[in-house]
């Protein structure tokens, strides 16, 4: 993909396509060891009767069960796989989603003290930032919501941009290790 | 293992038997008076096809129709090339057709198939032909001076040709006589024609990218008048494009990445020489330690989470490379390591990580290969897994390295009720706050590639970490010249040419 980047001719268009394909094959070949994995799991966890093994017998009725209907029946719309996926996963994904309502209000209960000079900074720009964000902003001082986008385009930018930029060139410094050979970890060796 | 992919195999191949479905032979009446005919008093270019002597069925959903350069013993295995469908319900399916445009001079075969409502087509087929097109009428003047030449954009990636031509002396402009011109592309002299375009009259350049490089290719133009009246086909002579072996518009990439590996090499062959670099402490680090320690003497767990990237993100390679060590440290101490993954791919990596890990220990008999497990590569549903395992196995530490996305607060608030001591690193820019607040220790950014470095104290990885750290002082300075150029060019007018230089050394960077 490096080379793709510099080198526009078809050819090298042609092999990146050709790489990418492969990785779609090779991820295809990896999930039935993952699902390989995920069943030995659980199924250990029943054979040796696990203190979970509710959750474990649950988890392979779910995988079981929804293989079956969708590979038996299809999974179009007005198929019993869809109805599952529309009805019983969706709503679960969500209320997992939704959970993050509930925990940042309790991060921001617990994290917003002013108890050294960083933490009252973040307590009073967080203070800012949400009240500019309501109409009651406004009504408390009618400049908040333009000192509040200041607060957000000055500081917070920049220090989003510095950190983009250490970002990137870690990611180069990682990936040039890693060509170079000077870093093999990865590849389970020193 | 083995026995349990080989089993997952067996069932898979029971359930896809299972859902084969034998189909009955049924399907509408075959269609038998198909007459194809050469369209009358046109410019050339289209073939009439009708079936009107048809009796279509009550089920009768659309008609397919097929065409090819011979005769067409059965559609098996052909495309159509266009449906007649009802055009409402209350209305049968045309029962004549027009195909348009089409080369020529060349024999042409059709078929055409009923298809009921249930989809089912005709078995038997009748097609009809061999049929010739040709000009029978004079249409409007052709355009003039067809020139094609290759692109020579920098970059080009080749089979991209610039087409040019002069205006039929009949194009009057949008409105006038010449409604289009038709672009087509031949492989020989006198092959068939493939149209790639229509432009809009008064148009007189087009550029085709569709073509193969090295291939030879020529190039025709036709006035168009409306869909059958034309004029004749002003050619081009023949054309081969090459594609570009290296993009000019990246050159600056070229030249950035240069000073900056060779900044990197340079710290890399200090450290080799034996230099004492210095690194400034990272306390997210330093407590990874400290946090192995502590779940040693308490006697529960570890938990590494890995992040949501993919393998070939340079995240989760990090993430990787840190788990590395901690699985080291925890094999000596003899720690619990629990390694739920998102990805099959990575899970595959990260087990083989953690038994080299223990091997290099020397406790490859404590090594439990289940301690790295794959849940789900669903966003959620490895969050609601995850959680459920620091709520039941309550870990005394949890490790989350490696591309998160929504799910980080979720995790670290779950961590944190649990009491255990968390330590995050990630470089998603949008997560790094939710980590600030929920986590002990935060790795952000390039803290988390620099783990790697300071957990191994090898000279050449620290050496590439000075040589990261000179890059951001190059850089640094860059844009402190820039803004002072810049400054100096809104007050001082001679200075604009050069503010505008300096910019368009970083254009497309």
């Amino acid at each position: 993909m490096i080379v793709q980047f510099f080198v526009p001719n078809r050819l090298s268009e042609d092999a990146t396509e050709r790489a990418s394909d492969w990785l779609i094959i090779i991820g295809a070949f990896a999930f039935i060891l993952g699902v390989g994995s995920l069943i030995k799991t659980h199924g250990e966890r029943l054979r040796r009767r696990h203190p979970d093994w509710p959750y474990s017998l649950l988890a392979l009725a779910a995988f079981a069960g929804m293989s079956i209907v969708g590979v038996g029946w299809g999974i179009d719309p007005g198929k019993p796989a869809f109805w599952l996926f529309t009805n019983v996963y969706v709503p679960l994904d969500a209320t997992m989603f939704s959970l993050l309502a509930f925990f940042v209000a309790s991060a921001a209960y617990r994290t917003f003290r002013a108890r050294t000079p960083e933490a009252t900074v973040l307590l009073v720009a967080a203070v800012l930032i949400m009240l500019a964000r309501v109409p009651l902003g406004a009504f408390i001082y009618e400049g908040l919501p333009d000192l509040a986008e200041q607060v957000l385009i000055s500081p917070v930018t920049g220090a989003k941009r510095g950190i983009i930029l250490g970002i990137t060139l870690g990611v180069v410094a990682t990936s040039l290790r890693i060509i170079l050979g000077v870093e093999r970890a990865y590849l389970g060796g020193e | 293992m083995r026995r349990c992919c080989l089993l997952l195999l067996l069932y898979i191949a029971a359930l896809s038997l299972a859902s084969c479905r034998h189909r009955p032979e049924v399907g509408p009446e075959p269609i038998t008076t198909l007459v194809v005919r050469d369209r009358a008093e046109d410019t050339g270019g289209a073939i009439d096809l009708d079936w009107s002597g048809y009796a279509p069925p009550p089920s009768l959903d659309h008609y397919n129709i097929y065409r090819s350069r011979s005769a067409i013993p059965t559609v098996s295995g052909l495309r159509p090339i266009a449906k007649a469908t009802k055009p409402d319900e209350t209305t049968d399916a045309p029962t004549s057709y027009v195909d348009t445009p089409i080369t020529d001079g060349l024999d042409y075969y059709y078929a055409v198939t009923a298809v009921d409502a249930d989809g089912n087509e005709q078995r038997v087929v009748t097609g009809a032909g061999p049929v010739q097109s040709a000009r029978q009428e004079p249409g409007p003047a052709p355009p003039l001076d067809v020139q094609v030449q290759d692109d020579d954009a920098p970059d080009d990636p080749g089979g991209v040709i610039n087409l040019s031509w002069t205006l039929s002396p009949d194009d009057t402009g949008l409105g006038g006589a010449i409604t289009a011109y038709q672009i087509v592309r031949l492989e020989q002299l006198e092959g068939e024609e493939k149209v790639l375009s229509d432009v809009l009259a008064g148009r007189s350049t087009y550029t085709d990218k569709s073509g193969d490089p090295k291939v030879q290719y020529y190039y025709g133009v036709r006035a168009l008048a409306d869909e059958t009246v034309r004029s004749e086909m002003a050619r081009s002579g023949a054309i081969i494009s090459y594609g570009r072996w290296y993009n000019g518009n990246r050159t600056n990439v070229v030249v950035s990445l240069g000073i900056y590996a060779a900044l990197v090499i340079f710290f890399i062959s200090r450290a080799r020489r034996g230099h004492e670099l210095y690194v400034r402490p990272i306390p997210g680090i330093e407590a990874l330690d400290d946090a192995i320690g502590r779940a040693t003497e308490m006697g529960r767990p570890i938990l590494y989470v890995s992040g949501l990237g993919g393998a070939s993100g340079i995240s989760t390679i990090a993430a990787m490379i840190i788990l590395g060590r901690v699985a080291r440290r925890v094999a000596e101490y003899g720690t619990p390591l629990l390694v739920p993954c998102n990805d099959p791919i990575v899970m595959n990596i990260e087990r083989e990580i953690v038994r080299q890990a223990y091997l290099e220990a020397g406790h490859a008999d404590a090594h439990d290969p289940d301690s790295v497990f794959f849940v789900t590569d669903s966003q959620f549903a490895y969050v609601a897994a995850v959680d459920g395992i620091m709520l039941r196995e309550r870990p005394a530490a949890c490790i989350y390295m490696g591309y998160f996305y929504a799910e980080s607060l979720i995790l670290a608030e779950t961590g944190a009720s649990t009491g255990a001591i968390q330590i995050a690193g990630t470089d998603a820019d949008t997560q790094l706050p939710f980590f600030v607040t929920a986590c002990d220790y935060t790795l952000m950014g390039e803290e988390l590639y620099a783990a790697s470095a300071y957990l191994s104290r090898e000279p050449m990885i620290l050496g590439s970490l000075k040589g990261q750290d000179w890059g951001k002082v190059v850089i640094t300075a860059l844009l402190v010249t820039g803004a002072a150029i810049v400054a100096l060019a809104a007050n001082w007018a001679p200075a604009a040419e050069l503010a505008e230089s300096f910019k368009n050394l970083f254009a497309a960077l």
